[in-house]
């Protein structure tokens, strides 16, 4: 375990050094796309561990597996599909940052739903945090 | 992006606990890196590639309901 925490560290130490933003970038837009991966990849770690063994967590952590179903039921569709509120939640503001890009969106209308897909996804990162044990699968 | 990176020591200390799944806390922690280090917009195969990466999960299994 030790060689790994040591990468592990220089991950996480090289995460601290964000870039400064490109001259002419939004900042609004590049902070937008980073929630929408960021959120990706938290949804994609908490319901894949979940999915790795529903039933442990059903029974042992019922709070974390709910939310995960949570972000798993129907919540919109594309015409043919229902999608997942995981994926609904990240499209949103997907389609705000386009429409704040055409100007037809505001900034504080984007800012907020960020704000709100961050929180999801935190929200859903402590369940899973505190819920992990030695026990855990 | 901050209240992620603020979860990056936890979720790291859970890694020697958890017996399946350290291939997606090791992906998580790459992928909040990458966002992190982003400093302009998308490039438009960069935002084809996350369109894709959203359709995809639609059919995905650990983005099903349970049964």
């Amino acid at each position: 375990m030790k060689p790994f925490g040591f990468l592990l560290t220089l991950v996480v130490g090289a995460l601290v050094a964000c870039a400064p933003l490109q001259k002419g970038a939004d900042p609004l837009i590049v902070r937008a796309e980073q929630a929408e991966r960021a959120a990706l990849s938290t949804f994609d770690l908490v319901l894949n561990i979940d999915h790795a063994n529903r039933d442990f967590f059903r029974t042992n952590a019922p709070a974390f597996h709910s939310f995960c179903e949570w972000l798993r039921e129907p919540d919109c569709s594309d015409g043919t599909n229902q999608i997942p509120r995981a994926i609904c939640l990240i499209r949103r503001i997907d389609n705000l940052r386009h429409r704040y890009k055409d100007q037809r969106a505001d900034s504080n209308e984007l800012a907020t739903a960020v704000s709100m897909l961050q929180a999801t996804a935190a929200h859903v990162s402590q369940l899973y945090s505190q819920t992990a044990k030695p026990n855990a699968p | 992006m901050t209240a992620a990176l603020a979860l990056i020591p936890q979720v790291v200390a859970l890694i020697p606990t958890v017996k399946v799944g350290v291939q997606h806390l090791i992906e998580w922690v790459r992928e909040i890196r990458t966002a992190a280090q982003q400093s302009g917009e998308w490039t438009p195969d960069l935002e084809m590639q996350f369109q894709a990466a959203l359709t995809a999960r639609v059919s995905d299994p650990a983005y099903q309901p349970d049964r």
